[in-house]
């Protein structure tokens, strides 16, 4: 029951001022405010003016372009305060003053959109449709990176953390991410380590010799930079090798003995049969591997050389062809596994200029140059590219 | 214990000990909270092709195993569940550093704060008749403030104004750790200081 001398409250002014239709007890009290507000000049006068403060409340609305000062925190403050990775005492500090500060109250708001906002449906099929792709070509970029052939799978994801209310994407993502980490992880420390290491000086000492004299065209996979020194094809005398080539000869075998059918230690005796010209030992080698199953992007690219200089030492004629042609279709099954892969666009852009695929050559050059970072691979392509477009422009 | 039933710290130190069903699980949890915030952050600097964000979220795991996995490491948990906020904020830095060191574009050398402003259209003036009467009124809406909090109410007035001059939604605010308070707790505060606030002001 209201007092005859009660002031309105806040509550009443907001519903008095809303005009709101209410029903019951609630229309039965603010009748009796409004009988209060009609004898109460003070009241009647809060009533008139109370919209206006709902105005002004307004009108403290921050304005954008409003500069840093120097007391303005720095990104990672915020990124800091938006993850709760600060102490209670400088959450609150850091609140205040974004509270009060027109530069960075938007930048602290923006953070926790970023941070807490469910998934949208753009960005779910935006990140459904990254990870359709990916998975191959991560796990043969990560393989080649550490050495090895293939990855282990691992179960989907299960659904449901905090706001995340991603469909099938998330499974995939999720094992992807499981053979990136796995193998980042188990191959830098644990059991592998010992062979890992030698497999990765064996690696490092094939892109040398490689680099050192280039016998091919063609990239053998990391292989370093080197102008082409020997363009025919054939078994280099022990004499002229690069010592890298040697040495790294000198390591495969033994490690051969002790583990005959590891399918990285034969990868790299095929890739220093290639580097001597041994094109047919390398095939022979490389389809060991292919026989053991799930062939990796860099043992299709081995095996595309080794047609590739078995086509080069052919002279002329069908079977020169079509050892380009088989050169082709393992560049291309590799282009599958790992579609940027410079090395092998390289490689295929080469052989599709011998068989007369002049636009696909070109496509592949174009490629080739939005995926490599070294500048001398990136001038030596230009000039490819140079040469295939020349060749498409009619006769003058 | 399944690695599926350990704490986050648990798991995190499991990981540290090159369990492999630990780090599984880790990329059960974790990958969904990397990959939304590497998406956001690229979109901020214009560029979410397919390619790209597929090599950032590349690089965030690499940082996360660079040098013996240092930034697991060396993180400290303030609650169980802050590992999601530190990938988050992982993520996002790496993908700053990227387009900071990438080769120039227009509009690269921008400081990466000013990728946050919002991009709502202001009602506010800066210079002139207005911006002095905005600065006014927010002083008397400060003192009616102080009045009506009292000098205890610190966190009530921090409510209001990311309320109202930051234009904070509740949840936004809800998301504030140190407030503790859920969204129907935040939209109460600003229901009771509104109605005190405009009380005052329409004295």
């Amino acid at each position: 029951m209201r007092l005859s001398d009660q002031h309105l409250s806040a509550d009443e002014l907001e519903s008095l001022g809303r005009e709101e239709g209410l029903s019951g007890e609630l229309e039965d009290q603010l009748q009796q405010a409004r009988e209060h507000a009609a004898s109460c000049p003070a009241c009647r006068r809060k009533l008139q003016v109370y919209p206006t403060s709902g105005a002004k409340l307004e009108k403290l609305r921050a304005f954008q372009g409003a500069e840093k000062r120097p007391s303005c925190p720095s990104i990672e403050t915020w990124l800091q305060l938006a993850g709760g990775l600060l102490p209670s005492a400088d959450q609150e500090r850091y609140t205040r003053h974004a509270a009060q500060c027109d530069y960075c109250g938007p930048i602290l708001q923006q953070v926790i959109q970023d941070f807490s906002k469910p998934a949208s449906q753009e960005e779910e099929a935006l990140l459904s449709n990254l990870d359709q792709g990916r998975q191959s070509q991560q796990r043969s970029t990560l393989a080649q990176a550490l050495g090895k052939e293939t990855f282990r799978s691992v179960k989907p994801a299960p659904r449901g953390t905090k706001w995340i209310r991603f469909p099938v994407w998330a499974a995939s993502a999720a094992a992807l991410a499981v053979c990136a980490v796995l193998a980042l992880v188990v191959f830098r420390i644990g059991p592998f380590n010992e062979k890992q290491d030698t497999v990765a000086s064996i690696t490092q000492l094939l892109g040398e010799a490689y680099g050192e004299q280039r016998n091919t065209e063609l990239r053998i996979p990391q292989g370093i930079y080197g102008p082409i020194r020997v363009s025919r094809a054939g078994p280099g005398s022990q004499f002229n090798s690069p010592p890298a080539l040697l040495k790294a000869e000198g390591m495969i075998a033994p490690a051969l003995e002790n583990r005959p059918n590891d399918p990285e230690l034969l990868r790299r005796k095929a890739e220093a049969d290639l580097l001597r010209g041994n094109y047919g030992d390398a095939i022979a080698t490389l389809n060991i591997i292919l026989n053991q199953g799930n062939p990796s992007a860099v043992v299709l690219q081995d095996l595309g050389v080794a047609y590739f200089q078995s086509a080069e030492d052919n002279g002329s004629g069908e079977n020169k062809k079509n050892d380009y042609k088989k050169a082709c279709q393992y560049l291309s099954e590799a282009l599958k596994i790992a579609p940027y892969n410079s090395e092998i666009l390289f490689n295929r852009a080469i052989i599709d200029d011998k068989l007369q695929l002049l636009d696909r050559s070109i496509e592949d050059w174009n490629q080739f140059l939005k995926s490599e970072h070294d500048p001398k691979w990136i001038s030596e392509g230009s000039k490819y590219l140079e040469g295939v477009q020349g060749k498409k422009k009619p006769a003058q | 214990m399944l690695c599926n039933q350990l704490s986050h710290s648990d798991l995190v130190q499991a990981c540290l000990t090159s369990d492999e069903e630990a780090w599984k699980e880790f990329t059960d949890r974790y990958d969904q909270v990397i990959s939304l915030a590497v998406l956001r952050t690229a979109r901020r600097w214009g560029d979410i092709s397919k390619p790209l964000l597929e090599d950032l979220r590349g690089d965030v795991y690499r940082k996360i195993c660079d040098n013996n996995f240092a930034l697991l490491r060396n993180f400290e948990f303030r609650t169980d569940g802050s590992i999601y906020g530190y990938l988050k904020k992982v993520a996002t830095n790496a993908v700053h550093d990227y387009f900071r060191h990438s080769p120039p574009r227009p509009g690269r050398d921008v400081p990466i704060e000013d990728l946050y402003q919002s991009a709502d259209p202001p009602k506010q003036i800066r210079v002139g008749s207005g911006a002095i009467e905005r600065n006014v009124l927010l002083r008397e809406v400060e003192e009616v403030l102080w009045e009506v909090t009292g000098s205890e109410g610190e966190r009530d007035r921090t409510i209001f104004w990311l309320y109202y001059r930051q234009r904070f939604t509740a949840e936004e605010i809800a998301e504030l750790e140190y407030l503790c308070l859920t969204v129907k707790g935040v939209e109460s505060v600003i229901h009771r200081i509104t109605n005190a606030v405009r009380d005052r002001l329409s004295d």
